[in-house]
Parts: C-alpha cells; structure tokens; sequence
C-alpha cells in the first residue's frame, strides 16, 4: 500500500501538482498551465480528475497527463455522485445545475432547479456585479443517489430527492442565505450541516429546519468541513472572522481550524502547531483518502485585500492526528484556489 | 493540542431561527423618498425595489437588522426594521464586524465610488433606459420585468453600500474620509440615483404600460399604476382585459383616501434598539435630508 499522495494546488496559472508523504512535498508538474482552475475533485479509485475552470469543466483519465474540455461554459461548482464516479454535477452562475452520468461525454440540465417561482428565485443574489447568484456547494448524499442538496451563494439550500426532477427550498431557520458549504453525517442521513457566510447550522431533518450549532466557535465566516464517522460523528470546519471585506485589516483573515467530537453540538479551536488567527484565509479542506485522521487545509490570501505591491500567497497545513498537532508543508506565491489530494 | 474551548455568544439554539411576523414589529410612516399612499404598482415593484436594494446594503455591511420590511396600513405605507436574531445576541461582535466590513467604503468613500461603484450604478441607467428589450415579446416582458426590478433593486444597493451608510457611519464619527470628498460623492450620487435612476426607471415602467395597451390590457398607459406587479406580469404573459381592475381602484382610492395613520403601530421601540443603528440617518440621507453637521 502507497504512502505517497498526489497533492493538487489550483491557483491562477493551473493546478500545481504535488507528490509527498505527510511532511515533505515536491512539485511534480502542473497541469492546465495557464488556465484559472476553481475547483478539483479526484473520485478514489476512479482514476479520473475533473476540474472546473474559467473556460469550463475539464477532465483526465490519466492523472492529469492530458485533458479534455468536457463542460463549454463557465462553471462555478462541480460535485461527483460518491457512488459513481462517472456522474458529475455542474452548477454555475446564474443558477443553473447540469449532470453528465457519462464522464462528460453528454449533459442534461435538470432545469426545474432554475424554474423555481420568483418568490425563491428573488432570494438568488450576490453582493458582487453583476449581482447574480451561483451554485456554491452541490452535496450528493452517498446513501441516496436521489438525493443532492444544492448551496447557493447567495440563496438558501435546495434539495431534490428525485435526481433533479424537482426541488423543495430548504432554509428555514438560516438568517443570512449565504451558503458555503452543505454536506451530511456520515451516520445519520436525516442529519446535514451548513457552512455559511454568517454561522454554522446543522439539521436534523433533512434541511427543513437547520439550527445553530456554534458552541466554542469565535468566529462568524465558515468556509469548509469534513465529516467523519465514529461514536459521534466528528466535525473539522475552517472559519474567518467576517467575510472578504473585512480581510483588510492589518490581521488579515484572522482564520481558524475548529474540530467537533459530538456533531457540531460543542467545539474547539485547534491549535498543535496552527496559528490561533491564521492571517491567510483557510477556506479549503481535504481529508487523505486513505487515512481519515489526516486533514489538509489551504490557506490564501486575497489579492483585492492586500496592501498596493504586497504578493498574495497560499500555503498548506498537514496533520496526521486528526487535528490534534499540525504542521506548514508546503507555501506558494500565489493563492491557493483549491485543494485535492489523492494516491500517487 | 486544542486550545481553550471558548464559550460562543452565538451558542447552539434548540429551534430555527424565524423572522418575526408583521404584528410583532414596530411600523413607521414611510416618508421622504417614499410616496405616503403608493398606488398598488408603486408599492409592489418600486417601493419592493428600494427595499431590497436597502435591506441587502445595510446587511452586507453587517448593520444590525435583518430586512427593512413595508406594509400598507389603511392605505399608507409603513416600514419596519425586522430585527437580526444573530445581531441581537451578540451586538458586539455584530458592530465590531460592521466597522470592519465598512473599511473599505468609509477609509475613502471618494476613492471607492471612483474606482469600483460608480460606472455600476450609472450603468443600470443605460440598462434601464434601453428597456424593454426591443426583441422580447410579451410574456418574455414578464421576466424580463424581474430584470428591471433587480436593476433598480441593485442600483439602490450598490449606491447604499458604498455612499449612504458610510456617509451614516462618517457622521457619526466612524471612518476617515474628508468630509467635503463625501459629499461631493453623495451629491453625485444622488443625481445619478435619484434624479436620473428615478427618471430611467419610470420611463422603463412607462414603455411597459404602452406595451399593454397595445396589447389591450389597458386603455391608457397610465393606468398601470393600479396593477400590482404580479398582474402586469400576468397581462404580460396571458394578456386580458384589466381595466375593470383598474376602474375599481382608482375609484375606490378617490372616494376614501382614508385619514393619516398614526405616527407608530406596534410596540413602543426603544430609541436605541439595534436593530435601528442609524436607519433614519440612512432614510434621511436616501431622502436627500442632510444633516445639519454635514
């Protein structure tokens, strides 16, 4: 069995790929060189890369070597169906979803999604012109291949349990509609957590109502998390204090790893190693393929919030003991765009 | 090691959080900006509009309300500051938050509107002047019609967020921009907002309503105002005959104009409750109602 992973870095030149173990990474190659790539996923096993980039969605089936362009227009999110590598779901902005069941070879819009009434579609914004919304965060629940929840950033969370034929809005209980991140318990299928520009929720009952769930959390901008099964399901979650805006400020981010070991009920700030208020935004995450006590998280700046003449950068905290100590493997000059790991 | 698990103010509520119902609010006459008795097309896309714009400013500047909030009482319009659940539990943070999420718009309200606002707003006035699309048949108009409502609702977004409330929030003392620079930007502002959006947004609203007289909605194209926006879409997309509609209101509006409503429905409201941090001033601003220490 491997201990080497494949590391994938995107940034605004392509995806820099990384070959390591837990502390030590090199740069292999990079791939799309020259393309903004906004996201990446490599299903375990399946030996195919999907990335989304400015120019569309791309895909390889040998590690990255070559690509194809299999998605035309501009895409702003991608998500693989866990229980078939071959299904892909597209969101972009404005709202629209698609899916191909074939690797990109053919799409279907499943276009109820952008049908809803204006009552629902009224709430679909963003703050940045041109002030459309997009799909943020597609969840595919392994257990339900029916059943995906889509986050709209801004816009609440919907959710079909037909595979797409229709939709039911299911935000009730979130104030601010700016939806960073849906994903289930890996244990309790009725039970499905939130990351949002405003607060942490989770919901018992398939999104219909979502409380919060912020005991120990000092900080009101939550990007990613991980869910891992166990006794009681534990959660790692990445947060900043405020959204972009406030990044300004001489301390940055003031980013933060927190982890929960009872569902989201209570939490705490890991330290081990990590800064308590990380000045680069971590809004990524990656658990090992293989090793579910090892965590990935990018951080980055933000360019637009930097001082004039001040290069953003991106860097990669590793830890192997499930958050407990961490440690910087890896730091670029440029922000980090997205973060994937898988075998190598 | 994890550090020190820190109490959160936000802590884990047992129940979804709701916004409060209309009875449970505290309702103030509209004025300045706002007609007193809107006419139905008024209250359901323009006065909507503003609110939106307003609502989504004052939000994502982290101001410590949940929606500005309109409703017809006897004919006249009120609003109310829907209170924010996250805000009132810990305000604090709340306007520590607002004051770090204005920075970028209050250090230089000038250099902000120069560089990244104003061609957006003016550009909704180019979008709203071409309006409708000469292409677009009738009941493409219907959607096209959440496409004006939005231009507007942006354009009093945009001109809130980057002008309006820090112009607010430098009055009362938070930001660093020059005060003759800020108001030049709001005397800027206004014009391409309030004069000039106004003027474009009517005249798209105006082309609507011949649109529906050609069609045989209506007789005359000033008779849209009695339509609330939901049945101008509707005429738009199945056509019929909406005079009679039109007749019954506006009669009814001349016979019983109804008396002016109280200055307050609803509980008493403290001065000082969160969610009304500075709404007058940015009302009053909207309105174009300087201050005297301006």
């Amino acid at each position: 069995m491997t201990d080497r992973r494949r590391m994938y870095l995107g940034t605004e030149h392509g995806i820099l790929a990384l070959t390591g173990d837990q502390d030590r990474w090199e740069p292999e190659r990079t791939m799309l060189e020259g393309v903004q790539v906004y996201k990446m996923v490599a299903p375990a096993g399946s030996g195919i890369l999907y990335a989304h980039a400015k120019d569309g969605v791309h895909v390889s089936s040998d590690d990255g070597k070559s690509w194809d362009r299999v998605f035309p227009s501009d895409a702003f999110h991608i998500a693989v169906d866990p229980s078939n590598p071959q299904t892909l779901y597209v969101g972009t902005e404005p709202v629209h979803l698609y899916r191909t069941m074939d690797a990109g070879d053919s799409w279907e819009e499943l276009e109820s999604l952008a049908q809803q009434p204006e009552s629902i579609r009224d709430k679909w914004w963003f703050p940045v012109y041109p002030h459309d919304s997009h799909v943020k965060t597609i969840y595919v629940d392994p257990r339900s291949g029916g059943r995906v929840y889509v986050g709209l950033e801004h816009g609440g969370i919907l959710r079909t349990d037909d595979r797409g034929k229709s939709w039911e809005e299911v935000s009730d209980g979130i104030e601010y509609l700016d939806i960073h991140m849906v994903g289930g318990d890996p244990a309790q299928e009725n039970v499905v957590y939130a990351a949002t520009a405003r607060g942490f929720y989770r919901s018992d009952d398939y999104g219909h109502d979502w409380i919060l769930a912020e005991e120990g959390l000092d900080r009101d901008d939550f990007h990613a998390f991980a869910a891992q099964p166990g006794e009681r399901t534990s959660l790692f979650l990445t947060a900043t204090r405020g959204t972009p805006p406030a990044w300004v400020r001489p301390s940055g981010a003031e980013g933060a790893v927190f982890r929960s070991e009872d569902s989201g009920l209570t939490w705490q700030q890991l330290g081990g190693g990590l800064p308590e208020k990380l000045r680069r935004a971590p809004e990524f995450l990656a658990v090992d393929p293989r090793d579910e006590a090892r965590l990935y998280v990018s951080a980055s700046d933000h360019q637009e919030r930097l001082p004039e003449g001040v290069q953003a950068g991106g860097e990669v905290w590793v830890t192997a003991d499930r958050g407990t100590t961490w440690s910087q493997v890896y730091e670029v000059e440029q922000p980090v765009r997205i973060l994937c790991v898988g075998l190598a | 090691m994890s550090m020190e698990a820190r109490s959160s103010p936000h802590g884990t509520t047992s129940v979804a959080w709701r916004p409060p119902s209309d009875e449970e609010l505290t309702w103030f006459p509209a004025r300045g900006r706002l007609t007193t008795r809107p006419r139905p097309l008024e209250y359901t896309l323009t006065v909507q509009a503003f609110l939106y714009g307003v609502t989504h400013a004052l939000e994502s500047l982290r101001f410590p309300l949940y929606e500005l909030r309109a409703r017809l009482i006897d004919g006249q319009l009120y609003l109310a500051s829907v209170p924010s659940g996250m805000a009132e539990r810990d305000l604090e943070t709340r306007m520590r938050s607002m004051r770090d999420s204005t920075l970028r718009f209050s250090r230089n309200i000038g250099a902000a509107w120069r560089r990244e606002v104003r061609a957006e707003v003016a550009g909704y006035n180019d979008r709203m002047a071409a309006f409708p699309p000469t292409a677009a048949a009738l009941p493409e108009l219907a959607e096209e019609l959440f496409t004006l409502k939005r231009l507007r609702a942006n354009q009093w977004f945009a001109s809130v967020r980057a002008v309006i409330a820090p112009f607010a929030l430098l009055l009362e003392g938070i930001g660093e921009s020059a005060p003759e620079d800020a108001l030049a930007v709001f005397e800027d502002m206004r014009t391409l907002v309030i004069d000039q959006g106004t003027a474009a947004f009517d005249g798209a609203v105006q082309r609507v309503a011949e649109c529906l007289v050609q069609a045989g909605s209506l007789d005359q194209p000033e008779d849209v105002e009695w339509l609330e926006y939901e049945e101008v879409q509707e005429a738009l997309r199945s056509g019929g005959r909406y005079q009679a509609t039109v007749v019954d209101r506006r009669a009814k509006a001349e016979r019983d104009p109804g008396p002016p409503g109280p200055d307050r429905v609803g509980p008493l409201l403290p001065s000082d409750a969160p969610r009304m941090y500075l709404l007058r001033e940015v009302l009053d601003l909207i309105a174009g109602e300087l201050p005297a220490r301006a």
